[in-house]
């Protein structure tokens, strides 16, 4: 097992009461696997990932759980030992390619400071400048990889002169540079054009593939998740509230939110109404029900949704926090 | 930037400097008090035939058009004029005047911005904690304190209470400098001299603080709102996921950016530091430009005046053309 998250919990303390952003996420990766995380925005999936590298902002905090990688859990490591790690194991890319590389260097340098710092060639030359001519080559072949043409000119542009696309894949060069285990892609294509958001998942596939990196993605859009990831997390106001293989939460979505999720997708079936949104908004963290969280806005709701829901384990690594399932479930799988 | 484009800068700087010529050589006139009534009051028993041969050679007897033109074909050919009453060249007694003001702005500056980034960069990671919330009211107080008031009671408590630091000049009579530059820093460290070097820099302490007191408070809030804002950018979590240790995130990631606002700041403030330097000079008897300019407004002396006034206006045209080339070197969005 690369990667497992038990019970992680980040909660940001506010003066109005506490916000559980992550609350009792626990999830599994194996090597080379692509796993969606799947969710509205709000319910939690960036603070996820983020907490994953111990990155989450002020005021937040993890105050809970356990994050194996490699069997060693990374909420137990000093903040030095962290710090090595990001980039070399655990790689991110944002949403918003535009805002995530610094407008006053050169994306080329950008790139290059990942290899500089987590010391690539640092003993195979000694000498500054054989090592910069070094690094230099191997940014370029990244730049080759991830598809920017003319990769020796562009070295040396500014982020401004790159488009969104050409961003998004000089941010996923930064990612790879240091061959990382996982790479964890917060909504890599959301900001992007259609026909280059496709692309762009091709290219994580491609690089899935030849390498067998892992890859979270996140993503809010269940159609994208669907293509691309073997399984799928699908989490509603901070909790995982499904999970299981792709096909299988496709074909048969438990959860009445997912249920939902898959049916507010338009459709071009003649018979069906095009839309069938779910009822409600979401709810804000601060003001979250007793028991199911989801129970305000579920047609299906019943006294027992009250209690606290437990992520039930079901058949064929399926889980599900859902009362209706209890019946079915194996025990509880927190 | 290029070459062409700062000599372009520098050519529409020249109508800039002129028409600042004109409006103090118009002001200076307009205003009430007339140079030779005050000479001759200071001089005692004139006769009116001395008044009207000095209005003849000063030109005071011409209409205001045709003193205007004598100006110009002055200062076009380089000429400011002989001060009225020093009876010297003005080019001669402003680079006489002009290293004292160009030292003391130097390590005012210096100071200011050696306190201001630091607190400003620390304010903005620390934000509402109790640093930041100590160094915003100190940044306040620098905005809100008159500077001729700060000048006074550093005097009183360093000079007068404690008796550390001397309370006028640039240097200790006792201490003999042979003058290379004019700086006196400088000539100390070239000529070998170290008693003179730390008579100059005891001498400096005061003034530098005093005039960059409120460079410091104004570029250390700058500092710290456009450091916060650019902490929140994605770019700063993406360096932290980079794996890059904090301080190089902040110092060379966050930093960079954030001193672009800060350096439009600095050179608006170089400007401010001359307006300064006036008062600090007058309160610590530095002799800069800033009180040869004060004592010439006194005595209607024009044409000195207007020639401090212009070695202003041509400072703070070549403080900007500076801060402008800085500009494209820190922003790439920005060529020229």
């Amino acid at each position: 097992m690369l990667l497992e998250v038990n019970n992680l919990q980040t909660y940001f303390e506010l003066s109005r009461g506490t916000v559980k952003a992550v609350d009792q996420v626990s999830f599994k990766l194996d090597q080379g696997e692509i796993m969606g995380l799947v969710g509205e925005s709000g319910c939690g999936k960036s603070m996820t990932l983020l907490s994953l590298l111990r990155l989450v902002p002020t005021p937040g905090k993890i105050v809970g759980g356990e994050i194996l990688f490699e069997g060693q859990d990374l909420l137990k490591k000093s903040s030095r030992e962290m710090t090595k790690m990001r980039g070399k194991d655990l790689a991110m890319i944002f949403q918003d390619p535009m805002t995530s590389l610094n407008p006053v260097f050169k994306v080329g340098e950008q790139i290059r400071e990942s290899l500089h710092i987590h010391g690539y060639f640092q003993e195979s030359y000694s000498g500054g400048s054989r090592r910069l001519k070094a690094e230099k080559e191997r940014v370029i072949e990244l730049m080759e990889e991830v598809g920017i043409p003319s990769p020796m000119d562009r070295y040396y542009e500014y982020p401004h002169q790159f488009s969104g696309g050409m961003q998004q894949r000089a941010v996923i060069a930064i990612a790879l540079s240091c061959e990382p285990k996982i790479l964890l892609a917060d909504e890599p294509t959301t900001a992007l054009d259609v026909t280059i958001q496709a692309q762009i998942l091709s290219l994580m596939e491609k690089i899935n593939q030849s390498r067998g990196m892992a890859i979270i993605l996140v993503t809010h859009d269940l159609g994208v998740a669907a293509e691309f990831c073997q399984r799928i997390c699908v989490m509603y106001a901070g909790q995982i509230i499904e999970q299981g293989q792709t096909d299988d939460i496709i074909e048969e979505p438990l959860h009445p939110y997912t249920q939902g999720l898959l049916n507010s997708i338009p459709r071009l079936v003649p018979d069906k109404p095009r839309l069938q949104p779910i009822r409600g908004t979401v709810p804000s963290l601060l003001e979250l029900p007793e028991g199911c969280n989801f129970m305000p806005r579920c047609d299906r709701a019943m006294e027992e949704c009250r209690l606290p829901q437990p992520l039930l384990e079901l058949q064929n690594g399926r889980r599900v926090r859902c009362v209706l399932y209890q019946a079915q479930a194996k025990g509880e799988g927190e | 930037m290029q070459l062409a484009r700062i000599i372009e800068r520098i050519l529409i700087a020249i109508p800039v400097i002129i028409g600042i010529g004109i409006i103090i050589f118009l002001i200076m006139r307009l205003t009430p008090g007339d140079p030779i009534d005050i000479m001759m009051g200071q001089a005692g028993h004139v006769s009116e035939r001395e008044v009207e041969l000095l209005r003849e050679q000063w030109h005071l007897d011409e209409s205001l058009g045709v003193q205007l033109g004598y100006f110009l074909k002055d200062l076009v050919q380089g000429d400011m004029g002989t001060s009225f009453t020093k009876g010297r060249p003005v080019w001669d007694l402003i680079k006489q005047a002009l290293p004292a003001t160009v030292e003391l702005a130097f390590f005012g500056a210096f100071f200011a911005l050696l306190v201001a980034i630091p607190i400003g960069v620390i304010s903005a990671v620390k934000q509402n904690s109790l640093i930041d919330k100590i160094s915003m009211a100190g940044a306040f107080f620098g905005i809100c304190m008159p500077i001729f008031w700060l000048g006074i009671l550093l005097i009183i408590i360093f000079s007068i209470n404690l008796g550390w630091l001397p309370t006028y000049g640039r240097i200790s009579y006792d201490v003999n400098l042979q003058q290379v530059t004019g700086f006196y820093v400088l000539d100390s460290i070239i000529t070998g001299n170290w008693p003179a070097l730390v008579s100059a820099i005891k001498h400096l302490i005061m003034p530098s603080i005093t005039l960059g007191f409120p460079m410091a408070a104004i570029v250390a809030r700058v500092m710290r709102s456009s450091m916060l804002e650019v902490l929140r950018n994605d770019y700063v979590v993406m360096a932290r996921a980079k794996g890059l240790r904090e301080y190089t995130v902040i110092v060379k990631h966050a930093m960079r950016n954030a001193m672009i606002p800060t350096v439009t700041v600095i050179g608006l403030e170089v400007g401010m530091l001359l307006g300064g330097n006036m008062i600090v000079e007058t309160v610590f008897s530095w002799p800069g430009l800033g009180r040869l300019v004060v004592s010439s407004i006194f005595v209607r002396d024009y044409p000195l005046v207007q020639g401090v006034v212009i070695i202003y206006a041509f400072t703070f045209v070549a403080a900007n053309l500076i801060v402008d080339i800085l500009y494209t070197y820190l922003n790439p969005k920005i060529s020229m």
